[in-house]
């Protein structure tokens, strides 16, 4: 790899508005700070390195953490639905047969999906409120306890965030094609319960996903925040139930506070002045 | 008199010294700044535009318009008044603690046994 090359490749650890305003004049530094002393190169990619990334994360930050754990729990609000979406239709395409499965209630899930994906996180929250409430009685009905409507607080607090902490982004329909997650997810494990390799690469992927959220935790916890949403999810609908792993439900229950802790942490420490 | 939020660190201090006598593009600040703490600061260029960016937004440097010269892309940074005196109260503040230890340093010489 040139040296160019490898320079731009680390000043990628910058935000993108850094690296449009700098990134041509540090390039230009670089490679006159290391034209005559090569040996130097490793020392100034490392630190364009760590100190992109530092910035990325006070870029994050710099709204402050409840807008950044409120931005997490948006997108986790999409991932819970995608979730949901691709079980009921999964279920409904194994035959099953139940009002929790009808096609109103499913293309309702889906329409507020596709509102919260274009960028319309108010119009989804009030969506997602309504979805939730009115299948709640239909729930209670198979599960009727308070334990069976445990697992609706976390859509529940997710569509309150969309509502009252929406996200400042302008609308785009191209975000529509997230809506292949969910149709590949019914393709793959809609037709038959799951089994061995369609259980490998569905654990390779959320393994993938988690390494990705750990990485991206200091820089940007928005995407560990999003993926322990469903994981808490889960882990609501498995702790009353005896039979269940310990492991397994410490594992999915236990990310949101260790995330929303190190955010918190996080968010602090960038306010520290540098000098 | 400017005020700073923090005291400047001594990178800081020599890449705003550099500036004293004109304004300079990013590799010439390292430069400058190496020979003016003779050869102790040797600035990386992540650390120098980290540092350029909080002394433009604290109002002490600003920055030019993008230009290439050579066939690298630069941009030319200037001191403000208010840098000229971030300097100047620093370089006070420095003075005066060497002031200080220099003369309890001189008092407490001659209780020292070799």
């Amino acid at each position: 790899m040139s040296r160019e090359r490898l320079i731009n490749a680390a000043l990628r650890a910058y935000p993108r508005s850094v690296r449009d305003h700098h990134g041509s004049e540090m390039l230009s530094t670089v490679l006159d700070s290391t034209a005559d002393a090569p040996r130097r190169l490793p020392r100034e990619i490392l630190d364009l390195v760590r100190v992109g990334l530092r910035s990325r994360a006070t870029e994050t930050a710099q709204p402050g953490v409840r807008r950044v754990i409120a931005d997490g729990l948006c997108r986790g609000a999409t991932w819970v639905m995608t979730l949901d979406l691709s079980t009921l239709l999964a279920q409904r395409m194994r035959g099953m047969h139940d009002p929790l499965l009808s096609p109103v209630s499913i293309a309702g899930l889906a329409a507020v999906l596709a509102v919260a994906l274009i960028g319309y996180d108010r119009l989804a929250g009030v969506g997602g409120l309504v979805w939730t409430v009115s299948r709640t009685p239909e729930v209670f009905h198979h599960h009727p306890s308070v334990d069976g409507l445990l697992p609706t607080v976390v859509p529940v607090i997710c569509f309150a965030v969309l509502l009252l902490a929406p996200r400042r982004r302008a609308p785009m329909p191209h975000r529509l094609g997230w809506l292949a997650v969910p149709a590949v997810l019914v393709a793959a494990f809609g037709p038959a319960p799951l089994d061995g390799p369609l259980i490998a690469v569905a654990m390779l992927v959320v393994a993938l996903t988690g390494l990705c959220a750990i990485a991206l935790l200091p820089t940007d916890p928005r995407l560990a925040i999003a993926a322990a949403v469903p994981a808490a999810y889960l882990g609501l609908q498995i702790v009353m139930k005896p039979d269940a792993p310990i492991v397994l439900k410490t594992l999915l229950l236990a990310p949101v506070p260790i995330v929303l802790a190190i955010t918190i942490a996080r968010s602090r420490q960038l306010q520290q002045p540098t000098g | 008199m400017y005020s700073p939020s923090v005291e400047l660190r001594t990178p800081s201090y020599f890449a705003l010294a550099a500036l004293l006598d004109g304004p300079l593009h990013g590799y010439a600040i390292v430069r400058r700044a190496a020979e003016l703490s003779d050869g102790a600061v040797k600035l990386s260029t992540g650390t120098l535009y980290a540092l350029l960016e909080r002394a433009v937004g604290e109002g002490l440097v600003v920055a030019g318009e993008p230009y290439v010269e050579g066939g690298r892309q630069r941009r030319d940074y200037a001191l403000t008044d208010a840098g000229r005196g971030a300097l100047h109260a620093e370089t006070e503040r420095l003075a005066q603690a060497a002031r200080t230890v220099a003369r309890r340093l001189r008092a407490t010489a001659r209780l020292v046994t070799p």
